[in-house]
């Protein structure tokens, strides 16, 4: 149902050692994570939940120590996955989540990062048999600025446009006549299209369609991701371009999950 | 946190009696590595060293700093080891236990003290702007013999990288990317390469046991062991035997002539996976290359 150039390359159970691992390639921007599943392990005591487990997120950045931009991409991941993890299943007990940033383009850009790093932990908790309310999937919708008219290359399906109706993924992009203000969307975008963007929106929906994170960006154009100018997002477009979120995660995400898990039933 | 788990009595007699008859659990000689296999990844100074189910990767990046006032020729070289819950549960975060010590002085002594990078060539203009060199060491997978993992990873990856061309003219210094000009290797004197022995006591000749890339649980259950550090020349760059049973002289001797065999078979695999790379990212065309090359014919 999708074409080809939009799966991620998907290895399960890379690292025997720990009870669930995944590693993710993102098709667009090759941004590649690796994430390992311990759990339910001993907590300390300090950490110690009395009814729920606790779960520990640890981000690795491929260059450099652990900063400010990994503490926040974990918290990012520890809120969406607390919303999804059933905790009371295991109680004092820890579920440690490490997730370690292989190959990025831009090891610092937190928008390119996220998307990968949610869907490799999702798969890699799903691999590990920790007991899950739903499943959930992540997108990265980046969206452009009406006049651009950059030559970038996308994959078949990447891009498409909002308009009052959404004509599936299967748009071309005709630079040639912008005719209205019509926002030009690229899914998953790699650091160059991100360059270009005016806003970045990461959005998590779980199978059933409820919204688990948004994580929205202002960018002005050129500055990839860095600083905003001030000008905002329509609401219009956002709910469109939340609809369509919605739409890639709930059926084409579902789906690659299936697909990745094969005769592994696990949902 | 979680404790490595214990290995039973029953296993512990049956691995050591074995190791006693010069047998292994995994049927291997007790002198023979595991299969090291290389993944190299779209960027330069970017590898994935594997032996056996041990698992590192090795990441070289390099920034443009000012150098230290006492050093004006020189750039720096830091090598990080932080071994997460990721290799094996019982590591925990911010807290570095006995074996991430022993590695990062170990892999400081083997390629930083012995010189292996030229650090003079990193300089850009003296006492202003020098490279700044950092090997970022991931653990991903522990199943013994972290040390020779990490040393492999780490030496292949400096072999791989390739630093931007950096023009000076004047005050301005232009740093070129890589589609503008081919980058450079960078001088590496030569190739360190650690190899562990793992001493578990005498024979029924009594001679001592010494096992090459023990496994975890070989680790385990070992009574002592000693790293040498030695180059494809056969030039030993450092030894260290921290504890442990001890060990003659005669037997340090063997270890050493059996690393420096070793290396050799070593040195050539890695030469191979970086040729092979070479091709793979080319497409068989190399000439253009030859002309980014900094080191003679030797």
């Amino acid at each position: 149902m999708t074409s080809s150039p939009l799966i991620p390359e998907i290895s399960l159970n890379p690292l025997p050692q720990s009870d669930g691992s995944c590693q993710y390639t993102c098709p667009t921007s090759r941004t590649t994570i690796l994430t390992s599943v311990n759990g339910p392990l001993e907590v300390r005591p300090k950490d110690e939940l009395p009814n729920h487990a606790t779960i520990e997120v640890i981000v690795k950045p491929g260059i450099g120590v652990a900063g400010v931009r990994e503490t926040r991409l974990s918290s990012l991941i520890h809120s969406t996955l607390q919303s999804l993890i059933l905790t009371n299943h295991h109680p004092r007990t820890l579920i440690q989540i490490v997730a370690q940033i292989v190959q990025a383009e831009d090891h610092t850009s937190l928008p390119l990062l996220l998307t990968p790093l949610l869907n490799c932990t999702i798969l890699s908790l799903l691999i590990a048999g920790i007991p899950m309310r739903t499943v959930g999937w992540s997108v990265h919708l980046a969206v452009l600025q009406n006049n651009s008219r950059g030559n970038f290359k996308t994959a078949e399906g990447q891009v498409f446009k909002l308009e009052e109706k959404t004509g599936g993924n299967g748009d071309k992009m005709d630079t040639e006549e912008n005719e209205k203000a019509v926002a030009v969307v690229v899914r998953n975008p790699n650091s160059e299209i991100l360059g270009l963007a005016k806003s970045s929106h990461t959005l998590t929906f779980s199978k059933e369609g409820e919204m688990l994170l948004i994580e929205s960006l202002e960018c002005s154009q050129g500055s990839g991701g860095e600083s905003a100018d001030g000008q905002g997002w329509d609401i219009t477009d956002f709910l469109k371009l939340a609809e369509e979120g919605k739409r890639i995660c709930c059926e084409e995400g579902v789906e690659i999950v299936r697909d990745a898990l094969g005769d592994r039933k696990v949902f | 946190m979680p404790k490595e788990p214990e290995i039973s009595l029953a296993e512990k007699t049956f691995v050591l009696e074995a190791l006693k008859q010069n047998l292994r659990v995994d049927g291997r000689n007790i002198h023979s590595f595991r299969d090291i296999q290389f993944s190299f990844g779209d960027d330069y100074g970017f590898v994935d060293v594997r032996l056996g189910k041990t698992r590192v990767l090795a990441r070289i990046s390099a920034e443009i700093i000012r150098p230290r006032p006492d050093r004006p020729f020189e750039g720096t070289f830091t090598i990080s080891t932080e071994m997460g819950p990721m290799a094996s549960p019982s590591f925990e975060v911010g807290r570095p236990t006995d074996l991430d010590n022993t590695l990062s002085r170990l892999l400081e002594k083997s390629i930083r003290r012995s010189t292996a990078l030229d650090l003079e060539s990193l300089c850009i203009v003296t006492a202003q702007r020098v490279w700044s060199l950092r090997a970022d060491l991931h653990f991903l997978s522990h199943d013994g013999n972290l040390i020779d993992t990490a040393c492999i990873a780490t030496i292949t990856a400096l072999a791989h990288f390739r630093l931007p061309v950096v023009t000076v003219s004047g005050e301005d210094i232009t740093i070129h990317p890589v589609t503008e000009r081919v980058p450079v290797p960078l001088s590496l004197l030569h190739w360190p390469i650690c190899v562990t022995f793992s001493f578990f006591g005498e024979d029924d000749d009594g001679e001592m046991v010494c096992v090459l890339d023990a496994t975890a649980q070989e680790e385990a259950l070992r009574e002592g062991d000693m790293t040498v550090t030695v180059n494809k020349n056969g030039e030993v760059c450092q030894i260290s035997k921290s504890g442990g049973v001890a060990v003659e002289a005669e037997t340090l001797m063997k270890c050493a002539r059996k690393a420096a065999e070793k290396v050799k078979g070593i040195d050539k695999l890695i030469a191979s996976a970086l040729r092979g790379d070479e091709i793979a990212r080319n497409k068989g065309n190399l000439d253009w290359l030859k002309e980014g090359r900094s080191e003679n014919e030797r």
